[in-house]
């Protein structure tokens, strides 16, 4: 074992000071309490102090990643709240909107759904060839639409790459949290970790090819899982309620009771066709995670800690210097570690930088730039939603009423 | 009336890509050939595609007017639905025993299920996932009552206008040569195949009897 615990240590406080106020920068930015959400007939110090709880919790919990050195730790803890914190407000919301949670044909037809980055893949290629949109969302404008989505997905791969999953991603919470909820798995897969690994990647091509003929998106019709904490067709007939019947299954399947058991993120990491279109489209992100085979132990302690199967005992063998592309950045080989192999890096490094040395090097390295962006993506994402849900907490308790009346969006 | 065919099939390929990549594409990307090979099984795939084609072309050629009866919405579903059926069956033969790496299995389907008969098989299906080009085609044959050579020949030139856009499928070798393509491939044959099989054919089949 390495004996230099440099990496392992706290940081230093002063880059730790230095990046959390800059994120405090960010996140008063992106929800300014004085800017709070006022609706008429509710107390006004509701808005104000759900935006200070969120960002205050969001800024301890930053300020912990960089001080205690456990990216994936303190990352998971934050994902995991996005995800429960999105929950009540999407529902709520889509009550609000028209009085309940399953799309009838009228819904569809009314083009008012928020848009679902996950389907932003499967929607290419039905609008080369008719011009259309094959998800029944607003394109511009109102709560979640297209060309906003757009925007911070490009932003959000640019420079996190599939980061995008283990920071971003409002649904990834519930298979991060679960696998990590047992100390052992109860099924091992690790012999398979290659087969699964490509999972995704079928599923994008198959969804793909699948949507051509109907030039629809099939993944959305009849394979993904969190349609049930978010909204579905309203089961009709024998076909919507095989499908309302498979996405209760897949949902409780993959991104709760198959992550509690193998302690894999089998949603994320074999199954969503996103993830494995951000394999591919996150090659442009300067951001690593790299290796030094030199310094491995061959503890295996990384590859266990993968939840996503994107370090092989091949990536350490064949000294290759990074996970596979399936890699999500998440952090939790960083942390495990003994020997101080592995860090964060940039797209061409084979091993991890030695200590910076200096506090502007030490505040521009990949071990600082990239939880920095990927917190400040994810923030910029749930702000919204997770506020709205703390002041939908405050509502339910003053007024005992968790929908609230007019809607907040 | 063959440049119009031709033409219609060129203008309209894009379409038809639509309707036959989705068991073509993870067809040829699980199997580990070499450019020759793979030109070969493309040709039988083609000609399994042609054989449909003309089928209909004389079909329709020798009915005329008598056919328009049944271009109707119910017997596409029905037909469509059958082909969909049968060509999800085989998707799932192919994506579980016919790539499985033991010799066992190999003997087993090149004695009953050869490669060669097989490609034919599944472009005379594909053939039949019928479009809405192929039903252009079909109501002009239907309307010219021309005979059956003239519907044979129409579908001929329409067949070779569609062809141009299946080309790529000739250069799947060079994406063959990473096994992490040949598997995605092969899960997405077993998917396509129970998509195929049960929400294309089996509950189509069944609103449409």
């Amino acid at each position: 074992m390495n004996p230099d615990n440099t990496l392992k240590r706290n940081r230093p406080l002063p880059v730790v000071l230095i990046l959390t106020a800059l994120m405090g920068l960010h996140v008063f930015f992106f929800n300014n309490p004085a800017s709070s959400l006022q609706l008429e007939g509710i107390p006004s110090w509701m808005g104000p102090v759900a935006s200070l709880i969120y960002n205050t919790a969001a800024l301890i919990l930053f300020f912990l990643m960089l001080r205690t050195n456990r990216v994936g730790f303190f990352r998971r803890i934050f994902f995991v709240s996005i995800a429960l914190l999105f929950l009540p407000t999407f529902i709520a919301n889509i009550i609000e909107m028209r009085g309940h949670m399953a799309l009838t044909t009228k819904d569809i037809f009314l083009n008012e759904t928020p848009f679902c980055h996950i389907v932003l893949p499967l929607v290419a290629i039905p609008y080369a060839l008719t011009q259309t949109l094959a998800f029944p969302a607003v394109l511009s404008t109102g709560y979640a639409s297209f060309f906003s989505m757009l925007v911070i997905w490009l932003a959000a791969t640019v420079i996190l790459g599939r980061g995008w999953c283990s920071w971003v991603c409002f649904y990834g919470g519930w298979d991060d949290g679960f696998s990590r909820l047992r100390k052992r798995p109860a099924l091992k897969i690790s012999p398979r970790n290659d087969r699964l690994r490509y999972g995704g990647f079928a599923m994008l091509l198959f969804t793909l090819l699948a949507g051509l003929p109907t030039l629809t998106v099939v993944y959305c019709e009849w394979f993904c899982p969190f349609k049930l904490i978010t909204e579905f067709e309203e089961p009709t007939g024998f076909k919507s309620m095989l499908a309302f019947i498979l996405m209760v299954l897949l949902f409780f399947a993959l991104a709760i009771i198959l992550p509690l058991l193998t302690r894999k993120r089998v949603q994320c990491g074999s199954f969503c066709p996103f993830g494995a279109f951000q394999s591919l489209a996150g090659r442009v992100s300067p951001f690593r995670v790299v290796l030094d085979s030199g310094k491995c132990v061959q503890c295996g302690k990384c590859i266990q800690a993968c939840p996503v199967m994107a370090i092989s005992p091949e990536t350490i063998k064949e000294g290759r210097g990074q996970p596979l592309m399936t890699c999500t950045l998440c952090g939790e080989c960083v942390d495990v570690c003994p020997a101080q192999a592995v860090d964060f890096g940039l797209a061409l490094q084979k091993k991890p930088s030695p200590p910076a040395g200096s506090l502007i090097k030490e505040l521009l390295h990949p071990r600082s730039l990239l939880p920095w962006a990927g917190f400040a993506f994810g923030f910029v994402i749930s702000s919204g939603f997770a506020t709205g849900t703390l002041y939908r907490f405050f509502h339910l308790l003053v007024r005992g009423s968790f929908v609230l009346p007019g809607g907040l969006f | 009336m063959i440049l119009e065919a031709f033409l219609l099939g060129v203008s309209t390929g894009t379409v038809c890509i639509t309707t036959c990549a989705p068991s073509a594409v993870p067809l040829f990307l699980s199997r580990e050939w070499s450019p020759r090979r793979n030109a070969l099984g493309t040709a039988l795939f083609f000609g399994g595609r042609l054989a449909g084609y003309l089928l209909f072309g004389l079909i329709l050629g020798a009915l005329g007017a008598l056919a328009a009866g049944y271009l109707t919405p119910l017997w596409e579903g029905r037909i469509g639905a059958l082909a969909y059926l049968l060509t999800g069956v085989l998707l799932l033969m192919e994506g579980i025993f016919y790539n499985l790496e033991k010799p066992r299995f190999q003997c087993f389907m090149k004695k009953r299920y050869p490669w060669t008969g097989g490609l034919f098989l599944f472009g005379l299906l594909t053939g039949l996932h019928f479009c809405p080009p192929f039903f252009a085609a079909a109501v002009r044959v239907t309307a010219e009552g021309g005979g059956p050579l003239q519907g044979g020949l129409f579908f001929l030139f329409f067949f070779l206008g569609t062809s141009l856009y299946f080309l790529p499928l000739l250069a799947a070798p060079w994406l063959t040569r990473k096994p992490a393509v040949r598997l995605v491939a092969r899960m997405t044959l077993l998917l396509m195949g129970g998509y195929f099989f049960l929400v294309l054919g089996l509950f189509n089949l069944g609103g449409q009897l």
